[in-house]
């Protein structure tokens, strides 16, 4: 157990072998703070989202006795968080426990409400709050009531404090690589040079949040990148920016930082692009960059649902770009999403149809979940959306795809994808 | 659905389907003949190769390995399975390059399949191809994965069987159901209400399943299911006066070739008034014609 005066817990259920980027950033900004730095131990429990297990963290946490619990909240790890939050107030009842995260954010009321493990929820960006929490919690300064950015309980009833406007200078927030809080790994390292997303995709969670983008300066992410890639063991890593290629400026400044570093060939894999707006211009840079694969739409290809859920979709600038990047050695790995409002079996097939023609590396088919700060969470009315209320959310129906069309859907896209998917690269 | 280009591998098999259409002789093309059918295809990418049975053509696995080599990316079998019960030569296939398998069954029992296959042992042979493919599927090993299709063909013969031939391959694990109407003796209204309710079962049981051969107003409730309809093409031919008012005039053939002269055309009423689907089926509808040109 760490000597420090206080320690602090910070929790998340992450897939595919990732550490949380997070909870990185929730660390290094705690840190930042002198006297929290001194007298506060802030230790990130990883644990595996598909093996990992409540009772893992449980014994960690008997072991490592924290004074306060942070949860990294998202649709998939709900449940388990949940989970988990009740076993520890049954064994250590005073420790607080916070959640943040997108699953939360949105509904923080909600959750309090009905969750009477949970004693914090955080609206939206954590880091900052989270700092106030800490000093609140373990040097007893301040008031809950004036942390902005939480709702918390008071009693039996639930007081929401004003919402905080996000950090505007994200360089505010150190590096979790390079202050050593994170360590990068091969293959599962992940790279934010801006937070925001300039669509209004009305399935993501991003539209719902704060307009404008916010970045991480070129110095600091160049800075992290030469970590990244100075290290002999990284073959690869990812980008976590909604759009890799956000304009043809800052896709050549970043092509640029990475090639420069590029020293031993370490590559980007399954970046996030907008597909329609790339041309041989920007497919040079993604090369420059290193990209071995990216991840793009349409989630459905059929015009009318797409304008629906507020989307951008042009078939023919689509096609040309998958030609584009599959002609430059580029994987393509196309989403397609069962359940939109608009959408129905047939266009359902179509899509599939649509995707498969385009002779994409990968299809990965995924079933709509309908998540809280979302344009579609917000307006399920409007669509005539039933979902599920717990995480994570699963769409039922809406108003142009009943629930028996669904579940055909996913049966018949899934049957087709993996027989697509069992492709030889 | 996936398309693919066939490569025809001769008529030669060891079953005697008697719903088959290839003619009686056994002719067979050479290896070279094979490879000229490769270099033909236009795109090269998805090949299916069919027979007769291909398993029993010496040149088969050269054939996979050639058509891997020239680009082909997914390599589909449609086949008997009897052959598959070598698990050897199973493992061969797969790491020639053949990962996607169709296996042709026809009944639970012996009895039943064997009545429309006419070769003695030859279900056995079969369910032991599907069990060497179900371990190959959870294996998991890299490289060494499979698909596989259930092929049912319904006939007159077995029809009372389908139900029990669905949930026998529902237990080797298989990712998808394709039931298809065989010969020309089955009634259409029959064979519709099992296969309907075959469908049934196998999506209760998160398994897919399609059928080909029966006309969509045949099948009303089960549109979803329907080969023709989710790969829609242009479709002419004779057809009862009555189907120039149905909403699928366009895309569906009508009934089986030579089923109105046997049973007449009652059974085929046109689909008239508001389909849902309509949209999604005239996009799929241009998306393959704009694919075929």
């Amino acid at each position: 157990m760490p000597s420090s005066n206080s320690r602090v817990l910070l929790v998340s259920f992450n897939v595919a072998g990732h550490d949380s980027l997070a909870l990185g950033y929730v660390k290094a900004y705690a840190l930042k703070d002198p006297t929290v730095s001194r007298k506060t131990h802030i230790e990130i429990l990883n644990l595996s989202h598909e093996e990992g297990d409540v009772r893992q963290a449980l014994y960690y946490m008997t072991d490592y006795r924290p004074h306060l619990i942070g949860l990294s909240c998202y649709c998939w790890n709900m449940p388990r968080m949940l989970e988990l939050s009740r076993s520890v107030k049954q064994i250590m009842p005073e420790v607080p426990i916070v959640a943040g995260g997108p699953e939360v954010g949105p509904v923080a009321d909600e959750y309090l409400a009905k969750h009477p493990t949970l004693d914090v929820g955080i609206h939206d960006e954590g880091e900052a709050v989270f700092l106030d929490l800490i000093k609140y919690y373990l040097a007893g300064k301040g008031k809950l009531d004036s942390i902005s950015g939480i709702s918390f309980r008071r009693g039996d009833t639930v007081v929401r404090n004003a919402d905080r406007p996000p950090i505007k200078d994200l360089d505010e927030i150190p590096s979790p690589y390079l202050t050593g809080i994170l360590i990068p790994r091969d293959g599962v390292t992940y790279v934010q040079s801006f937070r925001g997303c300039p669509f209004r995709c009305g399935f993501c969670y991003e539209a719902g949040r704060h307009k404008g983008l916010r970045f991480f300066s070129y110095e600091r992410v160049q800075a992290e990148i030469e970590l990244i890639m100075g290290n002999p063991g990284i073959r690869s890593f990812h980008f976590v920016d909604s759009v890799f290629n956000l304009n043809a400026k800052h896709l050549k400044k970043i092509a640029g930082i990475l090639g420069s570093h590029n020293r031993r060939g370490t590559r980007l894999r399954t970046i996030e692009v907008f597909a329609e707006n790339l041309d041989e211009e920007a497919v040079k840079c993604l090369i420059e960059a290193g990209v071995q694969s990216i991840e793009t739409g349409p989630q459905t290809a059929v015009p009318e649902t797409q304008k629906r859920i507020g989307r951008y979709f042009d078939p023919e600038k689509f096609a040309r770009a998958v030609r584009l990047l599959k002609d430059a050695g580029i994987e393509v790995w196309c989403d397609l999403i069962v359940g939109l409002p608009g959408d129905d079996f047939f266009s359902c097939a179509y899509s599939v149809a649509f995707i498969m023609n385009l002779k994409p590396a990968h299809i990965v088919m995924s079933i709509l979940h309908v998540l809280p700060g979302t344009p579609l969470f917000d307006q399920a009315e409007t669509f005539g959306l039933a979902f599920d209320p717990d995480a994570p959310h699963y769409v039922i129906e809406n108003d142009t795809f009943p629930f028996q069309q669904i579940y055909d859907s996913v049966l018949y896209s899934s049957a087709v994808t993996k027989e697509y998917n069992m492709a030889f690269s | 659905m996936l398309s693919y280009e066939k490569i025809y591998f001769g008529s030669t098999c060891n079953n005697r389907c008697v719903v088959c259409d290839w003619p009686a002789d056994a002719s067979s093309p050479s290896l070279n003949e094979l490879v000229a059918q490769v270099d033909a295809l236009a795109d090269g990418e998805n090949i299916e190769l069919v027979g007769g049975e291909p398993t029993l053509h010496d040149g088969l696995l050269s054939l996979i390995s050639y058509a891997r080599r020239r680009g082909g990316r997914r390599i589909k079998l449609r086949t008997n399975g009897r052959s598959l019960a070598d698990g050897r030569f199973l493992e061969t296939l797969v790491q020639e390059g053949c990962r996607v398998f169709e296996v042709s069954i026809f009944g639970s029992r012996p009895d039943v399949h064997e009545a429309v296959t006419r070769a003695r042992g030859g279900f056995n042979e079969t369910l032991a191809g599907f069990q060497n493919l179900q371990a190959l599927s959870s294996a998991e090993a890299p490289g060494r994965s499979v698909y596989v299709a259930g092929r049912i063909g319904v006939t007159d013969r077995n029809v009372d069987d389908l139900l029990p031939t669905v949930s026998l391959l529902m237990s080797f694990g298989v990712d998808i159901l394709k039931i298809v109407r065989m010969g020309s003796d089955l009634g259409i209204t029959p064979g519709a209400q099992a296969v309907a309710t075959a469908m049934k079962v196998a999506t209760l049981n998160r398994v897919w399943s399609m059928c080909k051969g029966f006309p969509p107003c045949t099948m009303k409730g089960s549109e979803t299911h329907l080969m023709e309809l989710l790969r829609p093409t242009p479709a002419s031919g004779d057809k009862p006066k009555s189907c120039s008012q149905c909403l699928f005039e366009t895309i569906c053939a009508g009934p089986p070739e030579g089923y109105p002269e046997k049973r007449g055309t009652r059974e085929f009423r046109a689909v008239k008034g508001e389909f849902p689907h309509m949209r999604g089926i005239e996009y799929l509808t241009q998306l393959v014609a704009s694919h075929a040109e």
